[in-house]
């Protein structure tokens, strides 16, 4: 079963537009004289990526299908190589556990994957 | 048994077609960000949603028969994925999914045509031709269409057929040195509720063969590589529960179903 992030015919793993997160955690206490004390929750940040994919075939199409059935939605981990800096993450996982797409035409395939770094 | 009809032309359904995978995942998030998962596997359902567009009187109402017949979401049926492989293990034919001889020889790990090595080598040592097949729960009238790629240095002839209990078809093609794609389409004139279809290895020969695929369609669509689930969803059903039908001029009806099945 596949458990390599699908990348296109092209070797490409994202299309344009693409969208990138970091995502940071901070408990903040407001006290009544307005002052605020911040603490750090996460010990760093979690990136997050969203793949949007547009104008595929059939056959990247069913990667894409089969590598969100062998992860099982979120709960699978697996390497991901950040389209930006080429520099691999290891510990990743989907963030949906629902995948819609759809064949509009021929060579005409849309998905979308939202990946986010986990916690190690 | 119960199965969703093809139109006219073969296809179970038409461009634009939305296909939904669900998966549950119970996730615990800890507040430094670790998550703790399970995956609730029992939650898994797919999802279809067809939009059909200038369909025949006799199309339209080959749909509505059905759509009483299934008395919308209550009765189950067989569903053949029209984005899908319907053949298991379609790169590995050493899987118990598929029916072949114990004298025939298979070498998985071969160079594929896709840049991989996922193809496979058949050898058949003995003196006679001999069979690599698959028997899918499928309903054997439909129409089909099976392909493969294959490959042979000695340009040897070999056969794609097509079988079910009471009806069977099959065809030559000379296997070249390059990869080629072969394919075997049609239907079988039976009412039987499963199909086998596969390749036969001519005697003293060799094969490389890779990516079998069967699709309910006239023709061959780009491969699509599956493991252990197929395209064959048996327990399909309905998610609604009136057929609304729009009819746009004589003989040209449009309609959408929604089709989920675990």
């Amino acid at each position: 079963m596949p458990a390599v992030f699908p990348s296109l015919k092209t070797g490409a793993v994202a299309q344009y537009p693409a969208t990138k997160s970091n995502q940071f955690v901070s408990f903040v206490v407001r006290f009544l004289d307005g002052g605020d004390q911040r603490y750090r929750q996460f010990p760093a940040s979690l990136r997050r990526w969203i793949i949007k994919l547009d104008m595929l075939d059939e056959t990247e199409l069913n990667s894409v299908e089969q590598f969100f059935a062998a992860q099982e939605g979120s709960f699978g981990t697996f390497s991901f190589v950040d389209p930006w800096t080429q520099a691999t993450v290891a510990n990743c996982s989907l963030d949906q556990d629902t995948l819609q797409y759809g064949m509009q035409g021929e060579l005409r395939g849309t998905a979308q994957l939202i990946v986010v770094e986990n916690r190690v | 048994m119960l199965y969703f009809p093809q139109l006219s032309s073969g296809a179970t359904g038409q461009y634009p077609i939305q296909k939904r995978r669900i998966e549950r995942t119970i996730i615990n998030q800890l507040a430094d960000g670790h998550t703790v998962k399970f995956a609730d596997a029992g939650a898994e359902q797919v999802a279809w949603q067809l939009t059909f567009q200038d369909l025949t009187d006799s199309e339209i109402g080959n749909l509505q028969q059905f759509f009483s017949a299934c008395e919308g979401q209550l009765n189950a049926f067989t569903f053949l994925d029209p984005l899908g492989n319907l053949l298991a293990w379609s790169e590995a034919p050493n899987q118990p999914a598929w029916q072949a001889s114990t004298l025939l020889q298979l070498t998985t790990g071969i160079d594929d045509p896709n840049g991989g090595t996922g193809a496979t080598r058949i050898v058949n040592p003995t003196g006679s031709d001999l069979g690599l097949q698959q028997t899918v729960n499928a309903p054997g009238g439909l129409v089909y269409c099976f392909s493969v790629y294959v490959r042979s240095q000695n340009g040897v002839s070999i056969s794609l057929f097509r079988q079910t209990t009471d009806a069977s078809d099959s065809q030559s093609y000379v296997a070249a040195a390059t990869w080629n794609r072969i394919s075997l389409s049609g239907s079988l004139n039976t009412a039987a509720n499963s199909l086998t279809v596969g390749i036969t290895a001519p005697a003293g020969q060799s094969v490389d063969v890779y990516g079998f695929q069967l699709e309910a369609q006239p023709a061959a669509s780009p491969y699509k590589s599956n493991y252990s689930a197929t395209g064959v969803y048996p327990n399909a059903h309905f998610s609604q529960d009136a057929f609304d039908t729009l009819t746009t001029g004589p003989d040209r009806n449009q309609c959408t179903l929604t089709v989920t099945a675990r």
